[in-house]
């Protein structure tokens, strides 16, 4: 049987496609399995960061500590790793470790995280190294669910050559928020057409500025600082309309009657990061910002002449700092949790605790109590004050089942509030009861699933 | 003889015409069909994918129209979004295609340059004009303030963001629409323009009597896609607004993209969708009633 | 001679107005040039600087430092690349069925091919992502590409069977008496025929997919999964004001769009005035 020459040609055509059309369909179905021929447990951590990409010094310390685990870091913007990490987890896939900010309930009660509690108790590990407010967010249904390592702490920064220009004595920072608004009266500058070119403190309502910038929202800093509570202690009654919250609106308001909502708007859309940040530029003179705040100033502008003094409050009432932390905990389905625990375990230690905060940009506090006592880590006097604010920490876990709702509905409301589309009362109102409805939702849910399913246990 | 070979050919055909569509039939079945069911299903659950469905009848629905706000608004900026958006890019592809048709020298080129913007989508076209949006730095208000005007906070304001996003739309009215409008032009039989002539009529009695109404089918066709297209805005809200100012560009599609994957929500979510396919149906059958009246359809008399 | 008088004023007049909005469509394009090459002491500048004192190049290498460009890039030219096969095959094939055969039901299945054009993709969004996490297909390309092996878009069988209908029946109808099957027909002949349409369908395919940011927001997890689009997204959230990479990133990301359309500009404008979208 001969083939003629076109005839072959045809035959080659045909079989080419055919191969191609095979190849394709091996590529897209061929199950990609990563066997790692060292011998090692290889661990996926996946953290979540801000600006700076940095990996994490534990990550390092580990590594060259450890000889059978090898950990890889891999970066998360903030804004994406929820998001990422559950569809990870619905993937089947997931990396071995993750790291997120609280509240831990939201991820341990939709099934996300596998409990800690048996890996505890297998090591003998000590909990109480922990600050207790903050191991106490970490237990969902009586069981820990993660361990947390960093927390965050605010203070007030101002700056010093800006008050001296205005008149002010810079060994006297603001101690109470009418000290806050007579002082930005004399540190507010306008140009020849009106624009505002520098402020004293930007009383701001809603979460624009305060995302930005990563300060403090004023209004939940004074309601934390006159006691409100927005939430009941049974945990399912939201209580956001309360005289207290619409008096203290009501101040904020009042102290931005220096300048249009305008001009607040423009001067605040001019605000960048790094050295375009408010403070660094020497927009505003005085900000609440965290305690990883002074590694920003040394790098952008390490001649600014500043100072950090407790968070200014009313008269008679204590301060408030908002407070939270980062924890690391084991996502459902990862393959090698028990090197996973390993990893977190080593992370929580004093002395990799204080190693980590030396070495990197832009440290956070540690959430073990001995490292954070440690003299070592207090040399500075920044980090005197955090540790005293931390005293008076309240958590922005406020509502864990409906967190993202709270705070969504908590900023948006303030932002309505702001820009006069709704009264204090029935902007504050229309939040709570949508608020209130999700929470009733999310506890329903939480109760019908907890019938139906029975809770995994630690690998 | 001829007969059998017909039957013979008329059933290949027939046994090839299921087997060549097979794969839209197979892909409509399990990507169309069975999701828009099960998307029924969900949208009478509570449920976050994470977790087990827990049935709950019509209680979302019932929560999306008595208590939801953010559904109301979210209906109102896609609605002004699309009344702002449609008419001026279906206006502003038309008279960039009669402009465009005259045969000048060079036409091509600017044919060309007409174009290219509009292959500038998505993520890069939101970011590009998020810069030239920028209050104090962007383009568009350094350009006015040439002018002394002081331009507005565009993106920033609650007001503007809508209509900033329909500028930005504008910026490709020169793309495949003009394109499309440009050949029905060019198709135009130019008898009837003479005949306008002969009757003493100038360019606008050729606009109003003629090209109009030989071009209204395209017109309508395209005025009911882009309604459609702009139910669907979520890019241009998701990297440059996020929704804001004031929830101002909190559109429909971005409002179920939160609800879905930000919070998990996939049963409200769902019915989110369904009340989408509803609103999107009856939407267009009114424009198709309204079509029938207005659309000219070469052989009627008018 | 007055008749002239207005025939010049007329293509004055028309020349103003081309040569207008050429400058207010391509001024964009000269700002993210501009921008992509200026220091950030130059970016926030009032009034804007046009030209840029010094050449900031370094943005650009910082585009690469600031996120892992290629390998987006190679994610995106996969996914694009395995996308425009399946629709060109797919979606010709359906074509085919519709325009060159003739079968019992073609007509009504065709309007109702149409009508699936109109289908908001938000009702199916949800479902198929809880479908393709029971297959296990989340955090792969999967749910990316293989929709587009079936059916490949009502839009591209619109078109396609729209250019098919030119194909002269007289050369299929030989065809079939010289006992070809329909398939060789749809390969040997009809394809070969259609270059132009295809190449257009691939273009815009092309387009589609590079630019496409919800399929990999919501189906990929993984940062290194990640395409060009979600990537320079993900880089907004992440580093807002440095305009001047940001820019330069976008030009990056344009530059394949830009380039295919130089060369393949006729296929571009073919496509739609070809297309039939004229009612």
């Amino acid at each position: 049987m001969k083939f003629t020459g076109s005839q072959l040609v045809w035959l080659f055509k045909k079989a080419a496609i055919a191969a191609g059309i095979i190849l394709i369909i091996l590529l897209l179905f061929w199950p990609v399995s990563k066997q790692n021929m060292d011998g090692k447990i290889h661990l996926r951590y996946w953290y979540a960061t801000g600006q700076k990409e940095e990996i994490p010094y534990h990550v390092k310390l580990f590594n060259q500590t450890h000889d059978s685990i090898v950990v890889k870091a891999v970066p998360i913007p903030w804004q994406e790793s929820e998001k990422k990490v559950l569809t990870a987890v619905l993937s089947g896939n997931p990396p071995d470790i993750v790291d997120q900010f609280v509240p831990v309930v939201k991820w341990a009660s939709r099934l996300a995280l596998i409990p800690l509690d048996s890996f505890i108790i297998k090591d003998h590990f000590d909990t109480s190294v922990i600050f207790p407010a903050l191991l106490r967010e970490m237990k969902y249904d009586g069981r820990i669910f993660a361990l947390p390592t960093a927390t965050v702490s605010y203070a007030l920064f101002y700056n010093k050559k800006l008050f001296r220009q205005a008149g002010l004595d810079p060994q006297k920072p603001p101690r109470t928020w009418n000290e806050v608004k007579e002082y930005s009266k004399r540190l507010l500058k306008k140009d020849r057409d009106g624009h505002i070119t520098q402020m004293g403190f930007i009383f701001y309502l809603g979460r624009k500025l305060t995302a930005s910038q990563q300060t403090n929202e004023p209004a939940l800093l004074m309601a934390w600082e006159k006691g409100v509570s927005f939430i009941n202690k049974r945990g399912d009654k939201i209580n956001l309309v309360n005289k207290e919250m619409i008096e203290i609106i009501k101040w904020i308001l009042e102290a931005q009657k220096d300048y249009s909502l305008n001009d607040l708007l423009s001067f605040t859309a001019g605000f960048g990061y790094g050295d375009q940040h408010a403070f660094i530029s020497e927009k505003v003179a005085m900000m609440v910002l965290g305690c990883n705040f002074p590694d920003n100033i040394a790098r952008y502008a390490p001649d600014l002449d500043y100072g950090v003094a407790i968070i200014p409050t009313f008269e008679g009432c204590p301060t408030a700092s908002p407070s939270g932390s980062w924890w690391m905990g084991i996502p459902r389905g990862a393959k090698n949790a028990q090197a996973a625990w390993q990893f977190i375990k080593y992370a929580t230690d004093k002395n990799v605790q204080l190693k980590s905060i030396k070495a990197m940009d832009e440290s956070l506090f540690p959430a073990n109590r001995l490292a954070a006592n440690d003299p070592s880590f207090l040399t500075s006097k920044a980090n005197k004050i955090f540790l005293k604010e931390i005293e008076f920490a309240h958590s922005q876990s406020i509502v864990p089942l409906a967190h993202d709702v709270f705070w969504r509905e908590f900023y948006s409301a303030l932002e309505r509030i702001m820009f006069g589309k709704q009264s204090p009362a029935a902007s504050l109102g229309q939040a709570q009861q949508i608020i209130q409805q999700e929470l009733n939702q999310a506890i329903n849910y939480d109760h019908y699933v907890r019938e139906h399913i029975h809770f995994p246990g630690a690998g | 003889m001829k007969n059998i070979l017909k039957k013979s050919l008329n059933r290949k055909q027939t046994i090839a015409g299921y087997l060549f569509i097979s794969p839209w039939l197979i892909g409509f079945l399990v990507f169309g069909l069975y999701p828009i069911v099960m998307s029924f299903y969900y949208s009478l659950c509570h449920y976050d994918v994470l977790r087990l469905p827990q049935f709950m009848g019509f209680k979302n629905y019932q929560q999306l129209l008595t208590a939801d706000p953010y559904f109301w608004k979210s209906i109102w900026n896609t609605f002004v979004y699309t009344v702002l958006r449609v008419p001026l890019c279906i206006i502003g592809s038309l008279l960039l295609a009669v402009l465009v048709n005259n045969t000048v020298h060079g036409i091509r080129w600017f044919r060309t340059v007409y174009f290219i913007p509009s292959i500038v989508t998505g993520v890069v076209l939101s970011v590009l004009w998020m810069w030239m949006f920028n209050p104090q730095y962007g383009l568009i208000n350094s350009f006015l303030k040439i002018f002394g005007i002081n331009g507005p906070l565009w993106l920033n304001s609650p007001h503007w963001s809508k209509p900033s996003l329909v500028l930005m739309g504008l910026w490709s009215i020169g793309g495949g629409r003009m394109l499309v409008f440009l050949a029905a032009l060019q198709d135009i039989p130019k008898h009837l323009y003479e005949s306008v002539e002969i009757d003493g009529g100038g360019w606008w009695q050729k606009f109003r009597h003629v090209t109009l109404p030989m071009l209204s089918p395209v017109i309508f066709l395209w005025t009911v896609l882009e309604v459609i297209f702009s139910f669907q805005v979520f890019t241009e809200a998701y990297v440059m607004t996020k929704g804001g100012p004031l929830d101002s560009t909190l559109f429909y599609n971005l409002y179920l993209y939160y609800k879905a994957f930000d919070d998990f929500q996939m049963g409200y979510a769902s019915a989110l969708a369904w009340l989408l396919l509803v609103i999107t149906l009856i939407v267009t059958i009114f424009q198709f009633k309204i079509g029938q009246k207005l659309v000219y359809y070469e052989g009627e008399k008018r | 001679m007055k008749s002239n008088k207005r025939k010049t004023v007329k293509i004055f007049l028309i020349y103003m107005s081309l040569i207008f909005f050429a400058v207010v469509f391509i001024i964009p394009f000269l700002w993210i040039l501009s921008t992509s090459l200026k220091g950030s002491e130059q970016i926030f500048s009032i009034p804007p600087v046009w030209i840029p004192k010094v050449l900031h190049w370094e943005n650009y290498s910082k585009v690469f430092e600031a996120m892992p460009f290629l390998i987006y890039l190679k994610n995106s030219v996969f996914i694009s690349v395995l996308t425009i096969i399946g629709v060109v095959f797919s979606s010709s094939l359906v074509a085919y069925a519709f325009g060159c055969l003739q079968w019992p039901g073609r007509d009504v299945l065709f309007v109702f091919v149409l009508a699936t054009m109109m289908l908001p993709m938000q009702v199916t969004m949800i479902p198929l992502f809880v479908l393709f996490k029971q297959l296990g297909w989340l955090n792969t390309y999967k749910p990316l590409i293989v929709p587009s092996f079936f059916g490949g878009g009502a839009f591209n069988i619109f078109l396609l069977r729209q250019f098919f209908l030119g194909i002269p029946r007289d050369l299929l109808d030989a065809a079939r008496i010289d006992g070809s099957s329909e398939f060789r027909i749809y390969w040997s002949v009809v394809l070969p025929l259609s270059r132009p349409a295809l190449a257009t369908v691939a273009i815009l395919t092309f387009m589609l997919s590079w630019n496409d940011f919800l399929g990999p927001l919501i189906y990929l997890s993984d940062k290194l999964k990640s395409t060009l689009a979600l990537g320079l997204a993900m880089f907004v959230g992440q580093h807002q004001t440095e305009w001047g990479v940001l820019m330069a990133a976008s030009v990056l990301m344009m530059l394949p769009m830009v380039l295919i359309f130089f060369f393949f500009q006729k296929y571009f404008i073919k496509g739609f005035t070809m297309s039939g979208l004229k009612g």
